[in-house]
């Protein structure tokens, strides 16, 4: 909107340029009388509250001479150039007209010091100034006033008495309350206070010479009447105004002089006056001129049309600059009336201020009618009740002055009055409360109230003229460069109604058009300008425009040129200008959305770490900078990447970052910013505790189930069921160091040192254990974070926390960059705290110790066994927790079966149990006994070399093989080949094993063997050791497992067995071929007294001498099944008779043996042993006993018989049936024979033997517990040995099934079922040798 | 002449900013960044006010104008003039010339409102693109090229 | 008017194509979303181009009224022959002869195969209103043969 032409009238800017622009002005002020307010002297500590009072006294109201009620509005400044009341005639609310001073004072010469600057400011606008008020505080309260004479003023007296009156009972207030104040107060001074006083009394003087009404309180003083005071002032000074109004608008029109704004001054020397030009000219300009004053004096109404006239006359002369100010005045007149509540900015301060029960504060105001005599005031005054009732009827609605405002004002001062009765009442503020709400409702909203129809005017603008107008004025002055300050205030004047009618781009355009004024300012003023703007758009919403001033402003604030640079302002504003660049102060805001323009912010990210940095303020520098390579991380490049992370590097070594807010001196708060780009995580996840210090759950518990011991865990399940994201399904144990992995990647193109990376955690207590770790570039790094849960419950992880470049930060999971890859955190159940142990193994004998920490869970132990040989392995288990063990289990899982590994490893719990509990550091230990348990019996590869030295042995040939070669000796039950071999036969038949079938047709050549306990065997065990203890024991427990390889070797094996028939019938001898496996000398002990020494690998036969098995003996129910399988079913029977007899073996044998070298004792046992029938019959007690007798004479086992030959003999046998049951069909036979030893029996004896009676009967039944004896006679014819065989065989085929288990007799012939009968024999046969 | 060209997407973040001119201390990406940043509040200002008014009775005479894509002269500054154009689809070009250079001080409006309108054009050729997402920033050196030469000469 | 069949078979083909791997499993909407979706980022960056010339829309209706005529008439070579609303934000564009419909049946041969051939269009007009930053729900309704409903329902947010 700048004017086409180029400045009119451009010459160098003249002395008198107003030089201070005004930015503060408003188009309101323009009818505002202007007071200056400020303190000299000493400073007053309360001095803001003073000033904030006097503010609050921006409106009066006056009736006038012709009774009208007068609306005079104040403009308070603290400062104000001289410069500016140049203009005064220009722009009449441009001078200066009061001066209100507050001083401070202690002594006289102070005080003269005060009235001397007091004066002096008097001077300086003495050519404006009309009256002056100055508030002097004294030490004491309690002063007299000093006597003055007080500065008379031509056109009021009435005035001076009312102050008078006013001063009287003003110093009869304080008086009383302040006497101790004032004691204190002049003690350095005096002796006595009330000598003081004295003194004080008359101590203080103001000079002669000034010439002021000057009002006196004590420095505590909370002076009442203040506002009262400033009342009388903007009083006294509205009738100068009035006054000077009036004698303008008497003044003739032809005679009047030519008012100049200050550089008009020299343009006009030399034109003669009385061109009808000028003429006009100068009347325009009076006009104008008493347009303003009428405004200031509250005649609004009439100031519009004398500034249209004004108007419409400069226009003929072509007066721009005038015009424009009289088109200024006009707009601002006609906002005045259209939009009242630009008067009173600020209402809901002014009823704050009433809420502040000082009844000082709420004196009435402006009540005085300076017509009506002083009588009546004073009393006025003394009572605000009658005030109130006086002030009520004040402001009859006129039309001119829109009654919105008008009504706010009175009833607000209703208010007060009434506040002013209740306080003194102490009726506290609830009334007031409501008396606000009434006038405050209807003034908030910012439309004008009053549509401009009301307010009957011609002249009154609307909204949209007043910005015309408004615009051509600016124009207008746009034409002079001098009158440049002028301009802009018109600009921001108009500015600010635009935005009062809410049209943004009027007040844009009036804004912008700022810019273009070049005006000669200093630093600070431009800076200003900047300031205005920027407050200016943010009001209209043009919050980029906004940022883009303050931006302006704060370089400005530290440019080159800028004398005292102010790098705190300059870092503020830079601050302040975020919204307008879209930024927040919260990074995770900002990154969530990314708006705004990355590079402007950037920028201005820089800007503002360089002005933290200089103002001082190396934490904020720090936070920016986080703040900036945090946010922008996206936008920067790599190399910027790598330059902002040196800066940061750099501005953390003054003040490193911390993840706390920061909080400024104007209470913003900078919140923490946090680095999660670097180092960046990719990977974050907790880890299940390790193996051994894993909890399980303790399943034993069938009684009580896990839903009452913790509920907690069982919720857990559930939640795991509702896929609870982040929900851990193992557990972390109190007390017990945790772990969580990730994956970290160092984005930044050099080494990045990243100490003290904690865990973030909520829920129950966590103490986390700081790492520190160096990141190479670009390359993927695991890391692992350690800390232990000291509580019981849910623990919640969050994130965790990093110092690198000088800055700790919180990274939280859910505000990583990528959300999506995280749980917004990570619950984990913590359960109580439980046991841990170490565990070291001794073995008794072979001593090696195995001390092992449960960390490793496969720890091992290594011992060898000799078969047979037995030793202890002792497990010490350490408590190396606090927490006492109270549960103890021990389980071995091994390859081996059940009952061969219940063999080896044998411990008593009860033991262990006994030593529970474990308190913390102690020791329990568990005794577990190792057996080699291994299977003796063993015909694997030594049975050959055996065979020579069976020869050489003692028994030659009868080494227990019924084959017939053994026939040399003793005549064996065997002897019989058929039968043997039958029997052999059965055998085979009936059971299909080997080893079986090997015993009873016991060919040495013929050793067949699948499993030679000769080769070593490897047993892998491990030992579970399930502890637990504590709180948590009910539930959880821990598990240690120990391995432990078990090597058994062999000792001594049993190659070959067989059974003889001992001298006495109750025994036999159980012939053994022992093996000595090892290397060593091996004593062998056989029987508790004999031994014999077998070297290694030799092997030796020993008899082992043992009682005959008894019938019944109920045979053991089913033993292992290492017995060889059941074929049929005569083979169970077999089985189980034969079974009967091993057992009886193996329990009766005790086989030990004595490794001589390596001292190491060991026992071997024949468990397992089988029998064919043959061996069985005489390991087992016959069932028929005989009695043989010859001549009535019974014979001897082993006993030789002589008789002569041809002599008779009568040989008796009889049998006894020791079955529990009867025997059918006996064949009783007696046979007589020869035998030549040499394998030839000879049977046929016809011619040599008689018998009389025969030699065969049979026995159709033979009781139970019966004896049969048969009786027959012989003669032997010729001499020799003959021999007797006596037999006994059943030839009935067994049909009734008998239990086996009492039988044992029935079995056999079971067994031998079928038409093959069984056979009994007396062994040994009767030997008769007949000589002649 | 104009001394940088912009376009700026539906949610005003920049799409494409085109610069030419000495990259001085008074002229440079950044500067050139700050004045269309600034422009964006006039701008939508201006859009407001042209739905509003369509809006109110209190539509003036401006109402035909207000309809056209051209938004005329944003702000200007005592170096530059921003000009703006907001498309139907709220795409906003907004154009800077610089009023210090001879030939930019005097430039017609109606100038501008043409080479706007190329650059409307060259814009919606350029989101055809099949390789360009719409909201994305316009990387085609293509529609570098071509708004650059008009920048030079039509304006 | 080459150029216009080239239009139309191509658009059949894009059909059966987004048809012809699905057609295992029955459910159409996956199917023809793909269509709907080339369509709507057709119309988004056609309209760039449609809307150069044209002075600023006054209001949704003013948009519509576009969509309806030059609009239609770019793509399909004649106009919209009606619409309606309800000034709450739907609109019914009716089109008595859609060009898609027309040149394989009057009457309720194909009826059933009739939504495959409006899928692309209803993606077309909300790509194009998506541009004018009017969100929208696009569906269309055929009863008779090659005669057309679209239905507009503005999404305010």
């Amino acid at each position: 909107m700048r004017s086409s032409v180029s400045y009119i009238l451009s010459h160098a800017p003249g002395e008198s340029v107003m030089s201070h622009p005004d930015y503060a002005q408003h188009a309101q002020h323009h009818a505002c009388v202007l007071v200056l307010v400020k303190g000299i002297g000493g400073v007053l500590k309360n001095f803001n509250k003073l000033w904030e009072r006097i503010q609050r006294v921006n409106n009066i109201k006056v009736t006038d001479s012709s009774g009208q009620v007068r609306d005079i509005w104040v403009r308070y400044v603290r400062d104000y150039p001289v410069e500016n009341n140049d203009w005064g005639d220009f722009q009449t609310h441009r001078r200066l007209l009061g001066l209100i001073t507050l001083s401070k004072f202690t002594n006289q010469i102070e005080l003269n010091e005060v009235c001397r600057v007091h004066e002096s400011l008097k001077v300086k606008y003495s050519n404006t100034l009309y009256d002056s008020r100055a508030f002097m505080f004294g030490p004491g309260s309690n002063l007299k006033k000093p006597q003055q004479e007080p500065e008379t003023y031509n056109t009021y007296d009435d005035d001076k008495l009312k102050e008078r009156t006013s001063l009287s009972d003003k110093i009869s207030l304080p008086s009383d309350q302040a006497d101790s104040l004032s004691s204190t107060e002049s003690f350095p001074r005096s002796i006595s206070s009330n000598a003081s006083y004295s003194v004080q009394e008359d101590n203080f003087t103001t000079p002669s010479n000034f010439k002021t009404h000057a009002l006196f309180y004590g420095e505590n003083d909370a002076v009442p009447d203040l506002e009262q005071h400033v009342a009388d002032l903007i009083n006294s000074l509205f009738w100068v105004v009035e006054s000077k109004r009036l004698e303008r608008s008497r003044e003739k029109l032809e005679k009047v002089s030519l008012l100049l704004a200050p550089f008009e001054k020299r343009d006009f020397v030399g034109l003669d006056m009385e061109s009808r030009n000028n003429k006009k000219r100068c009347m325009g300009r009076v006009t104008k001129n008493l347009a303003d004053l009428t405004l200031q004096a509250g005649l609004v109404a009439e100031a519009l049309s004398l500034y249209h006239s004004s108007a419409e006359i400069l226009k003929s002369v072509n007066d721009w600059l005038w015009l424009a100010a009289a088109k200024e005045g006009h707009c601002a007149t006609s906002a005045i009336l259209q939009y009242p509540n630009l008067r009173n900015p600020t209402p809901l301060q002014r009823n704050a201020s009433l809420q502040e029960s000082s009844p000082s504060k709420i004196k009435p105001l402006s009540l005085y009618q300076p017509n009506t005599d002083p009588f009546r005031k004073f009393k006025l005054h003394s009572s605000p009740l009658r005030s109130s009732k006086t002030s009520s009827p004040v402001n009859p609605p006129s039309e001119l002055t829109p009654s919105s405002s008008d009504s706010v004002e009175t009833s607000s001062r209703q208010s007060e009055t009434d506040n002013a009765d209740t306080e003194s009442l102490a009726s506290s503020s609830d009334i007031d409360y409501q008396s606000q709400k009434s006038y405050l409702s209807p003034d908030l909203p910012s439309i004008p109230r009053q549509p401009p129809s009301h307010i009957n005017n011609q002249y009154l603008l609307g909204g949209e003229e007043i910005a015309e107008k408004y615009r051509k004025a600016i124009i207008h002055y746009s034409k002079y460069q001098n009158a440049g300050i002028i301009e802009t205030e018109a600009c921001f004047k108009a500015a600010r109604i635009a935005v009062e009618q809410n049209n943004s781009l009027h007040a844009s355009s009036f804004l912008q058009n700022v810019i273009f004024i070049n005006l000669t300012l200093s630093e600070q003023e431009k800076i200003q300008r900047f300031d205005t703007l920027a407050e200016l758009y943010k009001e209209i919403g043009f919050l980029r425009k906004a940022a883009f001033c303050q931006r302006l402003a704060a370089t400005r604030q530290v440019s080159a040129n800028n004398p005292n640079p102010d790098w705190q302002r300059c870092y503020y504003l830079m601050l302040h200008s975020f919204p307008g660049h879209k930024l927040s102060l919260d990074p995770n805001y900002v990154i969530q959305h990314q708006v705004g323009w990355p590079a402007l912010q950037i920028q201005l990210l820089h800007e503002l770490v360089v002005a933290a940095r200089r103002m001082g303020h190396p934490a904020l520098a720090t936070r920016h900078m986080t703040f900036l390579l945090q946010t922008m991380w996206p936008h920067l490049s790599r190399q910027e990447h790598r330059d902002l992370a040196i800066q940061l590097q750099a501005l953390s070594a003054q003040c490193e970052g911390g993840p706390v807010p920061l909080v400024l001196e104007t209470g913003e708060v900078i919140p923490p910013a946090n680095l999660t780009h670097v180092p960046s995580c990719t990977y974050f996840n907790p880890r299940q505790l390790a193996p051994a210090r894993t909890p399980h759950l303790i399943k034993c518990k069938a009684n009580q189930g896990p839903f009452i011991f913790t509920p907690i865990h069982f919720g857990s399940l559930e939640r795991k069921n509702k896929k609870d994201e982040g929900k851990m399904e193992y557990l972390w144990v109190e007390d017990d160091i945790c772990e969580v992995q990730m994956k970290l990647t160092n984005p930044l193109p050099f080494e990045l040192k990243v100490s003290n990376m904690r865990l973030l955690t909520s829920g129950v207590v966590f103490e986390s254990i700081p790492e520190t770790i160096i990141l190479p570039p670009d390359s993927p790094t695991t890391v692992n974070l350690h800390g232990t849960p000291k509580e019981v419950g849910e623990l919640q992880i969050l994130g965790y926390s990093t110092h690198t470049l000088g800055v700790k930060s919180n990274c939280r999971l859910k505000n990583m960059p990528m959300p999506h890859k995280f749980p917004a955190s990570f619950l984990i159940q913590v359960i109580p705290s439980l046991p841990t142990i170490t565990i070291e193994t001794t073995l008794s004998l072979s001593g090696n110790i195995n001390i092992s920490n449960p960390e490793i869970s496969g720890n091992i132990t290594n011992i060898s066994l000799y078969n047979g040989e037995s030793t202890e392995c002792t497990i010490t288990i350490t408590n190396t927790s606090n927490v006492p063990i109270e549960y103890l289990e021990l389980s071995i899982q091994s390859n081996m079966d059940n009952q061969l590994q219940s063999k080896v490893f044998q411990w008593s719990n009860e033991d262990i149990q006994s030593q529970l509990p474990i308190n913390a550091g102690d020791v329990a230990t568990i005794v577990m006994k190792l057996y080699g348990e291994a299977d003796f019996l063993d015909l694997g590869g030594v049975g050959e070399n055996l065979f020579p030295n069976s020869l050489t042995s003692n028994y030659p040939s009868r080494v227990g093989s019924p084959i017939p070669n053994a026939q040399t000796s003793l005549p064996t039950h065997s002897s019989n080949p058929q039968n043997s071999l039958s029997s052999g036969f059965i055998m085979n038949r009936t059971s299909g094993s080997f080893r079986s079938s090997n015993s009873q047709t016991t060919s040495w050549s013929a050793p067949i063997s699948i499993m030679p306990p000769s080769r070593g065997r490897q047993i892998e065990t491990q030992i579970v050791i399930r502890y637990s203890g504590g709180a948590g024991r009910e539930m959880h427990c821990r598990q240690t497992t120990l391995q432990m390889n078990l090597e058994l070797l062999p000792s001594v094996s049993i190659t070959h067995w067989d059974v003889l028939p001992a001298e006495i019938p109750s025994q036999l001898y159980l012939v053994l071929d022992i093996t000595n496996l090892t290397n060593e000398e091996m004593d062998f002990h056989y029987t508790p007294s004999k031994h014999i020494l077998i070297e290694g690998k030799e092997s030796r036969r020993v008899p082992v001498p043992l009682d005959r098995c008894p019938f019944t003996i109920t045979i053991p129910k089913n033993e292992d099944d290492s017995m060889e399988p059941k074929s049929i079913s005569t083979g169970t029977s077999t089985n189980s008779l034969e079974l009967m007899c091993s057992e009886h073996l193996t329990k009766n044998v005790d086989l030990r043996w004595h490794l001589l070298q390596s001292n190491i004792t060991g026992r071997a046992s024949v468990k397992g042993i089988t029998l064919s029938q043959t061996m069985m019959d005489i390991v087992r007690m016959s069932p028929l006993n005989w009695e043989v007798s010859v001549n009535k004479q019974c014979i001897k086992p082993q006993e030789e018989y002589n008789c002569m030959a041809g002599e008779c003999l009568s040989l008796g046998v009889a049998v006894w049936n020791h079955l529990s049951r009867p025997l059918h069909k006996l064949c009783l036979s007696v046979q007589f024979y020869q035998d030549y030893n040499n394998g030839v029996l000879n049977y046929k004896l016809d011619n040599r033997v008689a018998t009389a009676g025969n030699n065969k009967v049979v026995l159709t039944t033979l009781l139970e517990a019966a004896k049969a004896y048969h009786e027959c006679t012989v003669v032997f014819l010729t001499p020799g040995e003959y021999k007797i065989d006596i037999q006994c065989s059943t030839t009935e085929p067994i049909i009734d099934e008998i239990p086996a288990i009492k039988d044992v007799n029935q079995t056999i012939v079971q067994s031998c079922a079928g038409e093959v009968s069984h056979v009994w024999r007396f062994i040994p046969p009767v030997a008769i040798s007949v000589t002649d | 002449m104009a001394v940088c060209v912009a376009v700026i997407g539906k949610d005003n973040s920049p799409l494409y900013i085109g610069g030419i001119g000495n990259d001085t201390s008074t002229d440079n990406e950044l500067s050139r960044q700050w004045l269309v940043h600034t422009a964006l509040d006039a701008l939508e200002e201006r859009l407001a006010t042209t739905n509003s008014n369509n809006a109110t009775a209190s539509a003036n005479a401006a109402r035909t104008d207000l309809r056209d894509l051209y938004l005329g002269l944003l702000y200007s500054t005592d170096t530059h003039k921003i000009y703006g154009y907001v498309t139907n689809t709220k795409i906003k070009l907004v154009l800077v010339t610089s009023s210090t250079s001879p030939s930019g001080s005097n430039i017609r409006d109606a100038e501008v409102r043409t080479a706007l309108r190329r650059l409307h054009a060259l814009y919606a050729d350029a989101i055809c693109n099949p390789f360009h997402l719409p909201g994305d920033q316009i990387i085609s050196q293509k529609f570098d090229r071509q708004v650059k030469s008009l920048m030079v000469n039509n304006v | 008017m080459a150029d216009d069949i080239v239009f139309e078979l191509l658009h059949s083909e894009i059909i059966n194509y987004a048809l012809e791997p699905k057609s295992t499993n029955g459910s159409k909407e996956v199917d023809l979303s793909v269509v709907e979706y080339i369509g709507f980022a057709a119309g988004y960056k056609i309209m760039e181009r449609l809307t150069r010339e044209w002075p600023r829309f006054k209001d949704e209706l003013d948009t519509m009224k576009f969509i309806c005529t030059d609009f239609w008439t770019c793509i399909y070579k004649k106009q919209i022959d009606n619409l309606r609303t309800n000034h709450q934000g739907v609109y019914v564009l009716q089109d008595n002869a859609f060009r898609f419909l027309t040149n394989f049946s009057n009457g309720h041969q194909y009826l059933e195969y009739a939504p495959r051939y409006v899928a692309y269009t209803c993606g077309l007009i909300r790509g194009g209103l998506a541009n004018l930053c009017i969100n929208s729900i696009v569906t269309a309704e055929v009863q008779s043969m090659p005669s057309c409903k679209f239905h507009i329902h503005v999404q305010r947010t």
